[in-house]
């Protein structure tokens, strides 16, 4: 599944994963690739891009480390991003469950007679 | 400790691209961290360490596509659309309908309760306007970089500005706005964060109007007819700007906002 699949639903991603810990990004994309049983397959330069822009909108913080000697840029989830990874969290799960009741076979319109 | 050679000639490359990044030494140092570490992992997976080099510089992208990546988000600075700039939408969608139904107002009936509403109504564009315009500057927070702060301050004097030309100050303040406007609309143009049509409209299609009324009349004062198209330039050039504006207004309203909490209900449907 390529970057144009995951249009519009990365941010929820990448605010769902630091949710769970604060993480650095090669472990957010890492985090990603696993929870996805490798089905997100996107160039790993362009999450950096969204986290930036994740950060810029508070919804994200960053904190630099040195383990090992190399410079390290951890994410943590804001409270703005807390409460905007429940609102996207409950937007989808109505969205899945309205598609699920249209592809199992609801009818949606009345058959013919 | 991985090889790095590639690694080193991959950054050098991606710094080149994104020089003019004010954050470019913080984005390279956490790439060199991710890059460092993909090769270890695929090193630690039985690689060797040339192809495990390769191999996580082909997982994280060319510099070309990265960077421009990275440059288009920085663009657009910390632009999300919010629960105030959907309410700013609905602000400068509701200006042309106050505008026009209040001076229809105003003209056809000269008096009583009914005068009175189209009179608020109009009064009431001010503040919808002030409203629109904080709107879209929040709606590019950090996007707008010297355009934004130009059209800030001439948006801010324009009252001041206009008040020299005395009787014809209300046609001054109109269209020292229509150039502010035109500054934002360039800054938004270069971010990028909303669709470019729109913004067109309202930061040029005002201007184009009046001007080309202007030119209009000019040709018909050469025939002693000086209002040849039967309307005031003014009224062209706020026309076509109203227009763009309740344009923009019906984008912003139309946009999930981040900060909304998930009980509330939301302003438009999306």
């Amino acid at each position: 599944m390529g970057a144009e699949a995951l249009k519009g639903h990365l941010d929820m991603l990448l605010l769902a994963i630091i949710s769970d810990s604060p993480s650095h990004g090669y472990a957010v994309i890492e985090e990603l690739r696993r929870r996805s049983d490798e089905a997100f397959d996107l160039p790993e330069g362009t999450v950096y891009p969204a986290l930036h822009r994740l950060e810029r909108a508070g919804l994200l913080t960053s904190s630099w480390s040195s383990p090992g000697g190399r410079r390290r840029r951890v994410y943590r989830i804001s409270p703005k991003g807390g409460r905007a990874l429940e609102r996207q969290r409950g937007e989808w799960s109505e969205f899945v469950a309205a598609v699920q009741r249209v592809v199992r076979g609801g009818a949606l319109w009345p058959k013919p007679a | 400790m991985a090889e790095t050679r590639l690694i080193a000639a991959y950054l050098g490359e991606l710094h080149h691209e994104i020089r003019k990044l004010s954050d470019a030494d913080e984005i390279l140092a956490e790439v060199e961290d991710h890059l460092l570490e993909a090769t270890e992992a695929f090193e630690r997976a039985g690689r060797d360490p040339l192809a495990a080099e390769l191999q996580a510089l082909a997982q994280f992208g060319t510099p070309s596509l990265v960077s421009q990546a990275l440059i288009t988000e920085a663009r657009k600075g910390a632009a999300v659309p919010t629960t105030f700039t959907r309410r700013a939408g609905i602000a400068a969608i509701l200006i042309p309908m106050f505008a026009i139904i209040g001076q229809t107002i105003n003209i056809t009936i000269k008096r009583g309760f009914v005068h009175g509403i189209g009179v608020t109504m109009l009064g009431l564009i001010v503040p919808l306007l002030g409203v629109a315009i904080v709107g879209m500057f929040k709606r590019h927070r950090g996007a707008l970089h010297g355009w934004g702060v130009a059209a800030a301050v001439v948006f801010l004097a324009s009252p001041f500005l206009a008040v020299p030309a005395g009787w014809g100050a209300g046609v001054a303040f109109v269209v020292i706005l229509m150039i502010a406007s035109a500054v934002l609309a360039i800054g938004m143009l270069r971010a990028g964060v909303l669709p470019r049509l729109p913004i067109i409209v309202f930061g040029f299609a005002g201007s184009v109007g009046l001007i080309a009324v202007l030119v209009a009349e000019a040709a018909g004062a050469h025939t002693g007819n000086p209002i040849v198209l039967g309307v005031e330039p003014i009224e062209v050039g706020i026309a076509t700007t109203s227009l763009g504006l309740a344009w923009l207004g019906w984008t912003m309203a139309h946009e999930h906002a981040l900060d909304m909490p998930p009980t509330a209900t939301p302003l438009a449907v999306n």
